[in-house]
């Protein structure tokens, strides 16, 4: 992403907030897929 | 859609052909992430690895090492940095993973005692820092990013508070590189100082999540101990995460209130938005694996997906530690963080073993 000008990286400013619904969002996913997909993660 | 092309002239797009632009942007946009994305796999594959031959539960460490060296002796080539920077939200997805492998009896254990001490480490290491910076000569914008660093969730809170305050990025990167540096001193002293004192799972669990500063370090920290200090770590870490929209109200009322009166800023908007929704997350899952949401196969998908979101998130967290530039400001803002996380870890540990 470009920066804005003012020298900041975008990432800061815009993308930060959004990283935790982002995250919940995944972690939802993963967690609707575990209950009704069946398939196994190595470890 | 219509463009003005370098001679004035407008020229009109099919829809095709205008979704085919998007299409190529949006493909462009994808595309920057996926080098950084790969090297976080190597590293969290090469990391699980090295922890099969050896120590398991040093796994997160070995990750956190890989990317340190990394980023100290190489560097990392500008392809790389958009696709680092995406580690938070695989350590926040594991967060909200890792509520699958606990229920909610594991907030009870720490229940309110833990609020309270969590709220008490918060203001403790603000007023400590605030003060120190003092003696140590330390303004501006810095001992607030330290202050707030060291208090609550490291870089989450670093960042968010500089956003508000618009600081300069020099400040925040080296906030940034302090905090994460004295998690990985943390995260090598006190799994020793926690068998050498003999504490329980429980003990450790909690002085983990109250004393070290970022929370990716200090879920690292609680899972090299033992996997239930990791679960309490988390825990503890997360009552910490909740005071941070208190303490950013508590540096910007000032601001808000002088420098930015005329601006259209909505405080309760900010504060939503910095708010850790992941937390969120790690409770309702939580709520879930109480009543028993998932299979027995499905609760050991999600734990190993959780360890791989831990070590793509702590391989990124190890890129983003730059040790050299630590050195660009002397030695007085590293001797206060030392000062403040060697008092603050002190009397944690006190109060945790006294009401615990």
């Amino acid at each position: 992403m470009p920066d804005k000008p003012g020298g900041k990286p975008e990432f800061v400013i815009s993308m930060r907030p959004g990283i935790d619904w982002l995250s919940l969002g995944i972690a939802l996913l993963i967690g609707v897929a575990c209950r009704y997909v069946h398939f196994r993660i190595p470890w | 859609m219509s463009t003005s092309a370098s001679l004035g002239k407008s020229v009109s797009l099919s829809p095709l052909a205008t979704w085919s632009l998007y299409f190529k942007a949006w493909v462009r946009y994808v595309l920057q992430f996926v080098p950084g994305l790969l090297l976080l796999m190597v590293l969290a594959t090469v990391a699980r690895m090295i922890g099969r031959r050896g120590l398991d539960s040093y796994c997160m460490v070995y990750a956190i090492i890989l990317g340190i060296l990394i980023r100290n002796t190489v560097g990392l080539h500008p392809w790389f940095e958009v696709g680092t920077r995406t580690y938070e939200v695989f350590w926040k997805v594991g967060i909200v993973l890792l509520g699958s492998q606990m229920g909610l009896h594991s907030f009870s254990e720490v229940g309110i005692k833990g609020i309270v001490l969590a709220a008490l480490e918060v203001v403790a290491t603000i007023s400590i820092t605030l003060w120190l910076t003092r003696a140590f000569k330390i303004d501006g914008a810095l001992r607030k990013l330290l202050a707030i660093g060291m208090a609550i969730c490291g870089v989450s809170a670093i960042i968010a508070l500089s956003s508000t305050l618009r600081s300069d990025e020099e400040d925040t990167s080296y906030a940034v590189s302090v905090i994460l540096s004295f998690g990985l001193l943390s995260l090598a002293v006190m799994p020793f100082l926690g068998h050498l004192l003999q504490l329980s799972p429980l003990h450790f669990g909690l002085w983990a999540g109250l004393a070290v500063n970022n929370t990716a370090e200090s879920v690292a920290t609680g899972f090299t101990y033992s996997e239930a200090a990791g679960h309490y770590a988390t825990i503890a870490k997360l009552c910490r995460t909740l005071f941070l929209d208190a303490a950013l109200l508590y540096f910007v009322h000032g601001m808000i209130r002088e420098k930015l009166a005329g601006e259209a800023i909505s405080t309760a908007r900010g504060l939503v938005k910095h708010f850790p929704k992941f937390a969120l997350g790690l409770i309702a899952f939580s709520a879930l694996a109480t009543f028993h949401f998932w299979s027995k196969a499905a609760v050991e998908n999600l734990n190993h997906l959780y360890r791989w979101a831990f070590l793509l998130g702590f391989a990124g967290v190890g890129l983003r530690t730059s040790l050299r530039r630590l050195r660009t400001r002397g030695v007085r803002p590293l001797a206060l963080a030392l000062g403040v996380q060697t008092i603050t870890a002190g009397i944690m540990l006190v109060c945790v073993r006294m009401l615990f």
